[in-house]
């Protein structure tokens, strides 16, 4: 294609190449400059002739002066170099017609050249015999006179005069006569009379010496310039000019004849390149043709393969559209599955309690198993759907990892327990504890694990390690192992162990349980948080599954940090010098809660690190005391009854004298999208509950300056800052939680354990208000406002249960809420238990254990 | 553009042609004919032409100027026998009078150059002279920005040999003096010559001396040997190249001592005279071509009356008259 494109090119170049040739070699010969060379020439002509008229005028005396015939000089030199520069430009390309010029040429110039040297020599010449000529018959006279006048005998007077007469009339007849005759004549006398003058006076010799010369110069040089001026003027000078003059013509002629010969040529051409043209144009019509039906057909597909593509996209459409109201409708389903699912198994739990028949009861507990195991199934499908729609976003958030590996331990501790399984966390040194990522989902993938390693094995022990892989300034990568002594899997299992819906083997299903799905997320949550998931087993002999991840590191500054929070991190049990107190000093901080509960811990928190804490129960009383009064932070719940943290912050925002204020949210709704609500309202900054001190002083931190420098304050009346060994199960109530966030202060402790117990049993008193009223959407609200507490406090089942109340649906389910209320009861009465164990009854002090 | 400047110069050369001839009608009985008064030049050209011909930059060692030895104060010539160039060098010949230099037929003594044009090579080239070359000349007057501006406001190729040349060649066409009382006397006024200076005039005819001192310039426009009726060279000695004279150009030997018959306008105001700088004075010179030139002697009275009718061929230049022209402070 390529090739053929450069052949033609080459080959419209060489067509276009010869026609140039022939265009340059037939265009017009320059007429103009061979009339002006011809022109030149006659007026050359014309000046040489007049040039010998001057000449002959000078000589015959007409003109006194050589201005004349030295004008044509220039005017030849001139002419010249016209006739030079014109011919030169026009021959200049007919090197080979020039041939008969150069000859030509050089004829003339050596013609001319001496022609101008001969009349410069005639010049010269004449002025001399015109001289002699006139003073020859002065100087007869002179000496005529000077002989009358002399001494001598008048014989001798009268011979030498008739001597100077002779001499003096046969010279000037020489001069119009120049016979040899008379030339030997003069000479004869001329001799005699120096004979004869040696007779004559001294003062006589002088004269006729001086004669003798002036005599010379007429006897020859006037014959000479004679001959030079008929020689002058029989020079074939004219004859030159017409050679050269019929030379150029001739050599014109010639080109003209050459030219004609182009022309031919050009005519031939110019036709076979018409018809070339007139070929290709037939050609180019043809192909045009072509390529029109060609284009037709080209269009025709183009259009069905656009309508193809719309039909794909239509498809494709109708495929997402499908695949998402699958998602949807999986993920509503099991939605709805998992709130009757809840009652059946909280009914299951409350039959329990009856009395029953060992086979009733039987059926009971078969009943509750499978409820949870259905529960549990639902639940991972949920995940996996949400994963699977892509609708699953991890979330980023600081976290502490000790909290999280106590969480897991609280969680499988109870069921390694009930197999008489040893179960145990190894923490490498130098892991690294303050991270941030997803730590919700961390603890479900070592949930997960951990649970299945309980499941798998019959005896001896299950440990999870944490290892630190990479530490750089910014991120860990961390490795995690859970290891047990089970059953194993064998090489060929693991292949698609981490497949959905797989399990090793299918049996193990009917005799374990579960769903197959739990591998499957977690490989998908690991792999989310840039890490992979591993297995190294052998069949009978145990199994480690394994997974890294890599996670940012809490970068947030740990200055300041509760003393608490140092021992947890380094685990030290060495008294802790004078514990650092936030920098709150003096911070005049608004705290905006609904829960009384948790507006008491806040408040307890924040009065720690030395800040003066007012309380507005909802937005409206909120914005209330602000106009009153100055606050360097408002620390803002979100849901709340009267106005809300978000209305409350916009219109704290629109308000000038306020919108500077520093707003901080304070919620349970922690996802991304609450988050985004939050900052799209005008707030500052979020934080999520449940609020610990340590979290709540590095937020405050960011953006509060204190008054005063901070002040080392006096460490708390407990000096053995060990932990407290309280119950720990959050199922009930992990009373390790508020002891770690009241430092252990066994005071504290106490304290808000019987506080939280008081506001459990308000709520509950008004669920049971509400509940009599049948008013859902109050009972909501409540579930709401309790839940943060409950959460606050580690009593986790109580805090789901208040959960699961808030999700009621507004439309009835009265059923359920009364189901829920009824298990918060019994909830109630755990807790109540617990804490009584633990701290005695509320108004005696804590017993020491 | 060639073609042009060639046509131009060929009408202008024609009209010239005309002119003489016109002229020659009107005072055929005279051999001396008046120089024309009006003089038709380019004034950008001639001012460039006079600032070149003053300016040292044309000599080698920027010591000499055209007008060092021509000069315009001194009727054209310099006063001395042989002029001197850069160096200090001693030149061949006496230096003829710059002025109605145009209305020679040829330049030089031997009559070498055919132009004005041509001549300026000469004195650039010669050693004895400006000892320079066309390439040091440009290269120094291309770094005067006034100068190099002043070409290219003239000449569209702006500083070039041809347009020096041409400049210095139209500046010499400037330098004619007319208006000499001899002039005024072939116009008619008779009263312009006195009669001492008539007698003169007609002395200088009936001896032959306008045998070659004729036409406008009073001599010019043909060559004469030296020593014509007598042995100028063996009498005087002391024989070099530049005695030669038309022979070195031509080497005819017909041509040898044979020299440009000088013109004599304003004679009385270029001695010393000939080639060689020999005549100290008029008296001496015109001695010397009674003897070597016309073969004759003349009584001391008519020699006298011929040296006052040569002082009334002095012209006027820029109509001051040639004898009394100031030197411009200038210059």
């Amino acid at each position: 294609m390529k090739k053929t494109r450069i052949i033609a090119l080459l080959a419209a170049m060489g067509l276009a190449a010869i026609l140039a040739f022939l265009v340059v070699k037939t265009r017009t010969l320059g007429f103009d400059d061979i009339n002006e060379i011809v022109a030149t020439l006659r007026k050359l002509k014309q000046i040489d002739a007049e040039w010998n008229v001057h000449v002959l005028q000078s000589k015959t005396g007409i003109n006194t002066d050589f201005d004349q015939v030295a004008s044509p000089l220039p005017l030849i030199a001139s002419l010249e170099d016209v006739l030079q520069d014109t011919s030169t430009a026009f021959w200049h390309d007919h090197v080979h017609s020039n041939a008969s010029l150069i000859p030509a040429l050089a004829q003339y110039k050596q013609v001319m050249d001496k022609k101008i040297a001969m009349i410069e020599h005639f010049k010269s010449q004449h002025a001399i015999v015109r001289n002699s000529s006139l003073f020859l018959p002065l100087a007869v006279a002179e000496l005529a006179d000077m002989t009358r006048a002399s001494s001598i005998g008048t014989d001798r007077k009268a011979q030498i005069q008739m001597s100077l007469n002779t001499l003096l009339t046969d010279t000037l007849i020489y001069t119009q006569m120049p016979e040899q005759r008379l030339k030997e004549k003069i000479g004869r006398e001329m001799r005699a009379l120096q004979q004869q003058s040696a007779t004559l006076p001294a003062h006589m010799h002088g004269p006729v010496a001086a004669l003798i010369p002036h005599i010379g110069v007429i006897l020859i040089k006037n014959q000479a310039n004679h001959q030079l001026l008929a020689d002058l003027l029989a020079l074939p000078t004219a004859a030159a000019i017409d050679a050269l003059t019929e030379a150029h013509i001739q050599a014109h002629a010639k080109l003209l004849d050459e030219r004609q010969e182009y022309s031919q040529a050009l005519v031939v051409y110019s036709i076979f390149l018409l018809l070339l043209l007139a070929y290709a144009g037939v050609r180019l019509l043809k192909s045009y043709q072509v390529l029109n039906a060609t284009n037709l057909a080209l269009k025709k597909n183009n259009d069905d393969l656009l309508e193809s593509q719309a039909q794909l996209v239509q498809a494709k459409e109708q495929a997402e559209a499908a695949s998402r109201a699958k998602s949807d409708f999986l993920a509503n389903i099991s939605h709805e599955i998992r709130t009757p699912m809840n009652s059946v198994i909280g009914m299951a739990h409350l039959a329990l309690k009856n009395n029953l028949s060992p086979k009733q009861r039987d059926y009971i507990e078969k009943i509750l198993s499978s409820g949870q195991h259905l529960l549990s199934l639902i639940n991972d499908i949920l995940d996996f759907s949400k994963i699977e729609a892509g609708k699953f976003k991890l979330e980023t958030a600081a976290f502490d990892l000790d909290q999280v590996m106590h969480n897991v331990a609280g969680q499988v501790e109870g069921k390694a327990r009930e197999k008489t399984l040893a179960f145990s966390i190894e923490m490498e040194a130098g892991v690294v504890r303050r991270l941030r990522g997803d730590a919700l989902r961390l603890t479900q993938v070592l949930l997960n694990l951990s649970d299945n390693a309980v499941k798998f094995t019959a005896h001896g022990t299950v440990i999870v390690r944490v290892k630190m892989l990479e530490d750089s300034s910014t991120a860990a990568r961390l490795r995690f192992e859970v290891q047990d002594s089970g059953i194993g899997i064998s090489q060929e299992q693991i292949g698609d162990l981490f497949q959905s819906f797989h399990q090793a083997d299918t049996s193990i299903t009917r005799e374990y349980g579960g769903t197959g799905l739990g591998l499957a997320i977690s490989k998908r949550l690991v792999e989310q948080m840039r890490g992979e998931i591993g297995l190294e087993s052998q069949a009978g002999k145990g199994s480690t599954f394994w997974f890294t991840i890599c996670l940012d590191k809490d970068l947030t500054p740990e200055l300041q940090m509760p003393a608490f929070a140092q021992r947890a991190a380094t685990g030290s049990r060495a008294q802790a010098t004078a514990p650092q107190r936030p920098a709150l000093n003096g911070a005049s901080i608004l705290l905006v809660e609904d829960n009384s509960f948790n507006q008491q811990v806040a408040r307890e928190f924040l009065e720690d690190a030395g800040a003066k804490v007012s309380i507005a129960a909802h937005g409206q009383e909120a914005l209330d005391l602000m106009r009153r009064k100055r606050f360097d932070c408002v620390l803002m719940d979100v849901q709340m009854p009267v106005m809300d943290g978000l209305e409350a912050t916009r219109r704290l925002r629109a308000d000038p004298v306020l919108s500077c204020l520093k707003v901080i949210a304070m919620t349970a709704n922690a996802s991304d999208e609450d988050r985004q609500r939050c900052f799209a309202a005008g707030m500052d900054d979020f934080i999520a509950k449940p609020v610990s001190p340590e979290k709540l002083y590095r937020t405050l931190a960011k953006h509060v300056t204190p008054l005063q420098a901070a002040v080392p304050v006096a460490a708390p009346a407990a000096t053995d800052v060990s932990p407290l060994p309280l119950p720990g199960d959050p199922q009930v109530i992990d009373l390790g939680v508020l002891a770690k966030n009241f430092e252990n202060n066994p005071e504290k402790v106490r304290k808000f354990a019987f506080k939280f117990l008081n506001t459990a049993q308000q709520g509950i008193h008004e669920v049971d208000a509400a509940l009599a009223q049948e008013y859902l959407a109050l009972l909501k609200a409540l579930g709401h406002r309790n839940k943060s507490s409950a959460h606050s406090v580690g009593a986790i089942g109580m805090a789901q249960l208040w959960q699961t109340l808030e999700l009621v649906q507004e439309n009835g389910e009265l059923d359920q809420a009364r189901e829920i209320v009824r298990q918060l009861h019994l909830m109630l009465a755990q807790i109540e238990t617990c804490i009584a164990s633990s701290f005695g009854h509320s108004e005696t002090p804590m017993q020491s254990i | 553009m060639v073609r042009s400047t060639h046509s131009n110069r060929l009408s202008g050369l024609i009209l010239i042609f005309f002119f003489v001839g016109s002229a020659a009608f009107a005072q055929s009985d005279e051999p001396i004919k008046p120089i024309p008064v009006e003089n038709r030049l380019d004034t950008r050209k001639v001012a460039l032409g006079e600032r070149l011909f003053h300016d040292k930059r044309l000599s080698k060692d920027n010591s000499i100027s055209c007008a060092s030895c021509h000069s315009l104060t001194q009727g054209g010539a310099d006063g001395r026998t042989m002029s001197i160039g850069v160096g200090g060098a001693i030149g061949a010949t006496n230096t003829p009078t710059v002025f109605n230099s145009s209305l020679n037929f040829r330049q030089f003594w031997d009559g070498r150059a055919n132009s004005l044009e041509e001549q300026i090579d000469g004195p650039i080239h010669n050693p004895k002279e400006m000892g320079s070359s066309w390439a040091e000349v440009l290269a120094r007057l291309s770094k005067d920005a006034d100068l190099s501006a002043q070409f290219r406001e003239i000449y569209p190729t702006g500083l070039q040999t041809k347009n020096v040349r041409d400049a210095l060649a139209t500046f010499e066409r400037s330098l004619l003096t007319p208006n000499a009382r001899f002039d005024k006397y072939l116009r008619g006024d008779t009263k312009a010559l006195s009669a001492s200076e008539i007698k003169g005039y007609q002395l200088f005819k009936s001896y032959g001396c306008v045998a070659c001192h004729q036409g406008v310039n009073v001599g010019g426009n043909m060559f004469q040997t030296f020593g014509v009726m007598a042995d100028y060279f063996s009498k005087r000695g002391n024989i070099t190249q530049a005695d030669l004279g038309r022979y070195n150009v031509t080497k005819n030997e017909a041509d040898k001592h044979v020299f440009k018959v000088p013109g004599l306008r304003n004679v009385a105001l270029t001695a010393p005279y000939f080639h060689d700088g020999s005549a100290r004075n008029l008296s001496e010179a015109v001695d010397v071509m009674f003897k070597y030139q016309l073969g004759r002697d003349a009584p001391p009275l008519d020699k006298m009356l011929i040296i006052k009718f040569l002082g009334t061929l002095t012209g006027e230049y820029k109509g001051q008259p040639l004898d009394r022209i100031e030197k411009p402070a200038a210059h």
